[in-house]
């Protein structure tokens, strides 16, 4: 028939190329609900109750008059931080191997390590890394019989035993960030920048590293986000004399019954996490970020 | 400082947090069977009791509450709950639904606690008249028998000091006693602990001059390295000769001997920690609640049976004679142990208790 070629015009819609611009949001309303209900709502409730009734900023003052509250906090973000850097660089080295190498067995072994603290309790790691750290403990042993060594030592309930164990917990979610960002670096770019005439450790540091930096960035922020909140870790293995922030809120909540102070503890955890993290951004620089994202 | 009006508030939340958790509680704890006394005032029903779970509980089934059922009929079921019985009482109290009618063995620390928050019902006269039948006067409370007593001893190791403190007043003389040391982190204890080492008279002590105690503490601080929370990490660095001396968990203390560190123990100035059994105020079934607890105060070989399993303190004097010494010699009510010890005042403990903890946070953390 001549006329077949009008359009079965109502029946079907014309096909798009491109999803309609509310479909995004609705796929994602899930998880949007899911982030309000357990991360928006909670944390406003505690901002909120950290004020207690009106606007009564008790909680601050008394946290700020506490000198155990502040230790803690300066204790808390200075372990995290050495954590972020110690994760940072053996994550790197790790990571950079992972992505490098041919080595079948390499890889095997590297990806065993990241996976076995990863997927082992809370509770056992610590439990474990007690076992390594203590006076008698297989690092003290190693230290006795060395040829050159004196003595024993002993790290546990010492800040050197949160970082190490914080740093055990942590080194996996570093290394699997880490993966990812350097997955999008072509390796070759090394050899090139040797072909013209760079050594290795400088081909590194000024063509890898800088491709990078978002991907590390990344990294460092989610590792010293994590740290930060740990409470198992320093309660095992550091003392009582050094705790963390979140060691002195649980105290807060279920032994003096405070909860308008902890609600403060944790605000001022949170807001001070996110001062450290904008100044990690300005170190790295913006222009280098956005360059480096697109 | 904070004010009464937070102190309020501050009580309001916790109460809401447990009302929420009974709440979710209730759905559990259904089904139980009927709680009531028999009509004819005979004992009848079932006693739920809140308790610790795990081993502690199976002791106390076998050998405490097995023969109470066996003889009144009366059955007993445990909830467990271990270290958070005054949370979920308060939770109760606060939905106005108490499920519970008695506890069993809980520490003094939080057992006053309940009986400051009127979470424990007042011992009746005719109750304290039998009970003093079988337990020491002593012994009583106010609201409850004192059962699964703990104790902090002075321990030293004699390996690697050359002079071992046998007292308190020794234990702060770091002159002629040095080395390092460890001390529970729970203030009340420490406290009271320094207080007897400044030569505070037991009767005089309470209520506590706490800036003279934390003033006395800190002649010491120096020299604690190890500001212990729990049992393991104690026997740990006990063991591991981490410290040479502390103010010791009695039972763990004696663990520790016996794996054959050389741990001198003295009860000299012993903190004596008065646990408790008691009834919950507005339990459905009392009258077989208490009927229980004297049960097991006139059980003195299901006593004994319980200490030997447990190592954790008894009622009923007459369990010694069904105990092996050596097992009855390291309780801490054994005569000679119990006489040195002093029994601290959790009254005023948990009258006070926030501004204590406040500022043993501030001491030890600070």
């Amino acid at each position: 028939m001549t006329t077949s070629a009008e359009p079965r015009s109502g029946r079907t819609t014309r096909w798009r190329p491109e999803m309609p611009a509310w479909s995004g949001p609705l796929l994602a309303l899930p998880l949007i609900v899911m982030v309000a209900i357990f991360v928006v709502i909670p944390l406003v409730g505690m901002v909120i109750g950290s004020f207690g009734e009106g606007f009564d900023l008790s909680a601050y003052t008394e946290f700020l008059e506490s000198a155990a509250q502040r230790k803690a906090l300066l204790i808390t973000f200075r372990d995290s931080l050495i954590v972020t850097a110690l994760a940072l660089v053996i994550g790197s080295v790790v990571a950079w191997n992972l992505r490098v190498t041919t080595s079948r067995v390499l890889r095997a072994v590297l990806w065993t390590a990241v996976a076995i603290p990863f997927l082992m309790g809370v509770v056992i790691k610590n439990y474990a890394m007690s076992i390594v750290l203590q006076a008698n403990g297989i690092l003290s042993r190693i230290w006795e019989a060395l040829p050159f060594t004196e003595g024993k030592i002993n790290l546990m309930y010492t800040p050197t035993a949160v970082v190490i164990g914080i740093l055990y917990s942590l080194l996996p979610f570093g290394i699997m960030a880490l993966v990812v960002a350097f997955n999008s670096i072509d390796p070759e770019l090394v050899r090139a920048a040797e072909s013209l005439g760079a050594s290795r450790t400088r081909a590194l540091l000024s063509v890898i590293l800088p491709l990078g930096a978002p991907g590390i960035l990344a990294a460092g922020a989610l590792i010293f986000m994590l740290s930060i909140g740990f409470y198992v870790t320093p309660v095992m293995l550091g003392g009582a004399d050094a705790p963390f922030l979140a060691t002195l809120i649980q105290r807060q909540i279920f032994i003096m019954y405070d909860n308008q102070g902890a609600s403060a503890s944790g605000t001022i955890l949170i807001v001070a996490a996110i001062v450290v993290l904008v100044a990690a951004v300005c170190v790295v620089g913006t222009r280098r970020l956005k360059r480096a994202m697109s | 400082m904070v004010t009464a009006q937070r102190r309020g508030r501050r009580f309001a939340q916790i109460t809401a947090v447990g009302a929420f958790t009974v709440a979710l509680l209730a759905g559990c704890a259904g089904g139980g069977s009927d709680t009531k006394p028999t009509e004819d005032g005979k004992l009848g029903g079932n006693v739920i009791v809140g308790g610790w779970g795990g081993r502690f509980t199976e002791s106390t089934t076998k050998f405490l509450t097995d023969p109470f059922t066996k003889e009144t009929g009366v059955t007993v079921q445990f909830v467990d709950a271990p270290g958070e019985q005054v949370a979920r009482l308060a939770a109760m109290t606060k939905a106005g639904k108490i499920e519970w009618d008695a506890v069993d063995s809980l520490d003094p620390s939080n057992a006053f606690s309940a009986y400051v928050g009127g979470y424990a019902a007042k011992m009746p006269d005719d109750v304290r008249k039998r009970l003093e039948k079988y337990v020491p006067a002593e012994q009583l409370t106010d609201f409850g028998m004192t059962y699964s007593a703990n104790a902090f001893v002075t321990g030293c190791n004699t390996s690697m000091v050359k002079a071992c403190p046998t007292n308190p007043a020794e234990f702060f003389d770091l002159k002629n006693f040095p080395g390092d040391r460890a001390i529970i982190d729970r203030p009340f204890i420490a406290l009271t602990y320094a207080l007897e080492a400044d030569g505070v008279k037991p009767d005089e002590m309470f209520p506590m001059d706490l800036d003279r105690a934390f003033a006395k503490l800190e002649t010491i601080k120096d020299s604690v390295k190890v500001w212990y929370s729990a049992g393991d990490q104690m026997e740990q660095i006990v063991r591991d000769e981490q410290v040479a001396m502390g103010l010791l968990w009695s039972g763990r203390a004696y663990n520790v001997q016996d794996q054959g560190t050389d741990l001198q123990i003295s009860w000299d100035g012993g903190i004596y920690e008065p646990g408790q059994w008691f009834v919950v105020e507005g339990a459905k079934n009392p009258d077989a609640a208490w009927a229980l607890i004297e049960s097991i105060a006139a059980n003195p070989k299901g006593q004994a049976e319980w200490a030997t399993a447990m190592s954790y303190g008894i009622s009923n004097p007459e369990a010694f004679d069904y105990m092996d010494e050596k097992i009855a010699s390291r309780l801490p009510d054994w005569p000679a142990n119990f006489e040195t010890s002093i029994v601290p005042d959790f009254t005023w403990y948990a009258e006070n208790r926030e501004e204590i903890e406040k500022r043993w946070t501030e001491f030890v953390s600070g």
